[in-house]
């Protein structure tokens, strides 16, 4: 267990450090300069071109590139993530104010997600052809269709406009939080719904769920004890992914919402062309991604016992 | 399952159909609400605040009038008394401004000379100065109550540049970026950065109390999201509402739109000295032909929904006084268009794009960035009539319209400029003024007897002389050069609850008044 898990961390450290090249190189490439943009920031008007060049030095961007990427990198490690143009705060901080926002969010809308969609999925198997299967299919079908902007304005419409029973917007109250994690959720629960279903219906063909019929389990331990349990590993795959998207922040729904989290920050980011932000939310989002993964992958083994004895065989 | 999937229909066509009847209460009685309830929360595009450092804090760009400068500006455009009641020229470059007596600052402290004098020091610290060039050293206290004021360059418009919120008179020994202690009808109560800022009344104001027990701005960025909100009922009023969406609110019960008096201006800029490739504008006919082939009044109507109103100057009408009548208006003769650029060999191609020796008639237009797209859209359809192709090339921010421009490889540039303060001169000095050396976009070289005349206006220290000097210089810039073709003048819209009473919509949405506004039941 112990090489597997040290496996998945090469890897894991391999990909940690693909993110980070993109992070830089998304600065690096980006058009202009950006000694030239935090002059013109800092005053208001063109700046002169002894400030200018002056500014260059101070962020060490008459280094070569390597040297930049390398010194970037090893400030990165330490958790200096650089200085916000157009806050002038540092981006860690910056960070720090939104992360825990969208973690709430997103830990709602997967917790939402994982409750109704994996139960859905598996009932969806259970009566295979009935009209809660169709209706799970045609639902789960809609909700991975519509855009999640769409969905947001229209339960606003309906919760808050009409019903007056929901805030429109903000946040601080769990009531706060309703609307937007649901329309958050509506995705990655029809996705759920979809892959259980079919994960559960194959294992429900398999020779020990005829055996542990026969042996007189009841519908709903076979579904759960048997099929589902065998089912697990590609579920697990599918949250791991939608929390890597749920953490990296939803855009559309934060700024429908005006949830202050990151994918709101990441908007005002690109608007203002606030490098040293944008490579920061790139970053902690590629890094939560990984990790996400990586702590799935761990669970691969605990879930399914097939895959340390492969492992455990592969080594002798 | 069949009773909950109706229940969800319902739900859903509940929703769909909206219910007029939950939306305020149509026809508000005039009658105040207690004192008590007296909150009133406003939806703005968002925390603006936040950036710069938050040195404009509750002052710029939502001004919940906790700090006040010396002087300010009317629903006129034209300069107030605030914090100062006289203003003298001195001669020179100086201004005497004698302060208003018994005022005190949120903590206590009075206002006098010295925190003058340390607030300008702080504009010119934090870069706040705009076009004033207020210097450190500009303030300097004469006695208690009376400050002189010298920028470190000519600036004879002075008194007008100042009644903007960034020349907020601050409480010695105070940051506002932590709490902004000044001398306003309301001050500082909560600060809940991408959430909220909230005011409350100051008991102690010198001059009329606000009826508001509390003023609360929050920050919503989506548009569609502060119009459901001011639905719902959640928010009393908001900003910038899209004039597309006027009818649909004046439509709904228990709400009403209030426009500002129109604050800015829609204007194309020709460029008279582009580099190869971008040389066309050069001859004054082409200029001629792509003005007339505009129709500023069809603008109005159908993208303003008629809200806006036509304008023949590059600054509101209300800055300028009586000046505006006479500048002539330059546009809306597409047959004369046509036939000038018929007579100049130009002729249409069979994309209906006109071309000579081989060159098509397209305009490099780099709009500005936020620039609404369907006006845009509207004005390119317009030209195209004449047969010429406007090329909009969108910058991704103001940083980079700012390049664009300033490097000269463009043709036409399509803006609207904002009236901020009292100045009549300021939008004209502010763009094409040759002797302007730090304004952010420029487009020059409009000639000397514009400079000469904008360099007078800035040089007189009566405003209706410095009005009528700027007419002149727009003369030139609009009736002879072409440099410029204004087509609207346009308000920013509020929305409100029709319960919202007292709330008289600034020109200057910066500088919005809050003190009369109260709420009824």
């Amino acid at each position: 267990m112990l090489s597997y898990l040290a496996e998945r961390a090469a890897w894991m450290a391999l990909a940690l450090f693909g993110v980070s090249v993109l992070t830089f190189g998304l600065g690096a490439l980006a058009p202009g300069d950006p000694a030239e943009v935090v002059v013109e920031r800092r005053l208001n008007q063109p700046p002169p071109r002894e400030q200018v060049e002056e500014e260059r030095r101070a962020l060490g961007l008459d280094r070569p590139i390597l040297q930049q990427y390398v010194r970037w990198l090893g400030r990165a490690v330490r958790g200096d993530l650089g200085r916000s143009w157009l806050r002038g705060i540092p981006v860690s901080d910056a960070l720090r104010q939104r992360v825990p926002q969208t973690a709430a969010l997103a830990a709602a809308a997967a917790c939402l997600s994982i409750l109704v969609g994996v139960p859905l999925g598996v009932l969806s198997a259970g009566r295979r052809s009935s009209l809660a299967d169709h209706l799970c299919r045609v639902g789960s079908l809609l909700g991975a269709s519509i855009p999640s902007y769409f969905v947001a304005y229209l339960l606003v419409f309906t919760f808050s406009v009409s019903l007056r029973a929901l805030p429109v917007f903000g946040f601080g109250t769990p009531a706060h939080l309703i609307l937007p994690a649901v329309t958050l959720a509506l995705g990655p629960t029809s996705t759920l719904v979809r892959l259980t279903r079919s994960s559960v219906l194959e294992a429900l063909g398999e020779d020990y769920v005829r055996t542990a019929r026969a042996m007189g389990r009841g519908r709903l331990g076979v579904l759960f004890g048997h099929a589902l349990r065998n089912a697990l590993v590609p579920i697990l795959t599918v949250i791991a992914l939608s929390l890597g998207h749920l953490l990296a922040g939803a855009i559309a729904v934060e700024t429908v919402f005006a949830w202050p989290g990151l994918g709101d920050l990441t908007v005002t980011a690109i608007k203002d062309r606030d490098y040293p932000l944008i490579q920061g939310v790139v970053l902690l989002s590629g890094a939560a991604y990984v990790l996400v993964n990586f702590a799935v992958d761990v669970s691969y083994g605990w879930v399914d016992p097939r895959i340390r004895v492969e492992k455990r065989r592969a080594r002798r | 399952m069949k009773l909950r999937i109706a229940l969800a229909l319902l739900v859903l066509a509940a929703g769909c159909s909206g219910d007029d009847s939950e939306v305020g209460s149509a026809g508000a009685p005039a009658e105040a609400l207690p004192f008590e309830q007296q909150t009133l929360t406003m939806a703005t595009p968002g925390d603006v605040f936040i950036t710069r450092n938050r040195v404009l804090l509750g002052m710029w760009p939502d001004n919940a009038n906790i700090c006040e400068p010396l002087l300010g500006i009317g629903q006129d455009l034209q300069t107030v008394p605030v914090l100062a009641t006289k203003t003298t020229f001195m001669g020179g470059n100086t201004f005497r401004f004698e302060l208003r007596r018994g005022v005190t600052f949120h903590n206590g402290a009075p206002l006098n000379a010295e925190a003058v004098r340390a607030s300008f020091a702080r504009v010119a610290e934090k870069q706040l100065a705009l076009t004033s060039f207020i210097g450190p050293d500009s303030a300097k206290v004469v006695d208690e109550l009376t400050v002189d004021v010298t920028p470190t360059q000519p600036n004879l418009r002075l008194p007008e540049i100042i009644a903007h919120p960034n020349f907020s008179i601050i409480a010695p020994g105070t940051d506002p970026a932590d709490k902004p202690v000044c001398t306003g009808p309301f001050q500082f109560a909560e600060y809940t950065p991408n959430d909220r800022f909230v005011a409350q009344r100051f008991d102690g104001y010198w001059g009329e109390k606000a009826k508001l027990r509390q003023l609360i701005f929050r920050f919503i960025p989506d548009q569609n999201t502060r119009r459901l909100a001011l639905e719902s009922g959640e928010v009393d009023g908001i900003y910038f509402l899209p004039p597309q969406q006027v009818a649909s609110v004046k439509g709904r019960s228990g709400l009403k739109v209030a426009p500002t008096p129109p604050g800015a201006t829609v204007v194309l800029s020709t460029n008279l000295h582009g580099p190869a490739g971008f040389d066309l504008m050069q001859d004054l006919d082409l200029r001629r032909a792509l003005a007339l082939s505009l129709d500023p009044k069809a603008l109005a109507e159908v993208q303003w929904q008629g809200t806006a109103q036509v304008i023949s100057t590059v600054s509101p009408p209300s800055v300028l006084g009586s000046g505006p009548a006479q500048v002539r208006t330059i546009t809306n003769d597409l047959a004369q268009a046509q036939t000038i650029l018929e007579d100049k060999g130009w002729k249409k191609g069979s994309d209906g794009i006109r071309e000579k020796d081989g060159r098509k008639l397209t305009l490099v237009t780099p709009a500005q960035f936020d620039f609404e797209p369907e006006s845009l859209q509207f004005i390119q359809a317009q030209a195209r009539r004449a047969g010429i192709d406007l090329k909009v090339e969108k910058a991704p921010d103001g940083a980079a319209y700012g390049q664009k421009i300033n490097s000269g490889q463009w043709d036409v540039d399509i803006n609207y400029w904002n009236q901020n303060d009292g100045n009549p001169v300021s939008i004209p000095a502010r763009l094409w003024y040759g002797k302007n050396t730090n304004a952010r976009i420029k487009y020059t070289g409009v000639g000397e007897k514009f400079d000469a005349l904008v360099s007078e206006a800035l040089a007189t220290p009566d405003t209706k002389e410095a009005a009528a000097k700027s007419v002149e210089a727009m003369k030139v810039l609009i009736e002879e050069q072409h440099a410029a073709i204004p087509l609207t003048s346009f308000p920013q819209i509020f929305a409100l609850k029709s319960s919202v009473a007292g709330f008289t919509a600034h020109p200057s949405v910066n500088q919005q008044p809050w003190t009369a506004v109260y709420r009824t039941k």
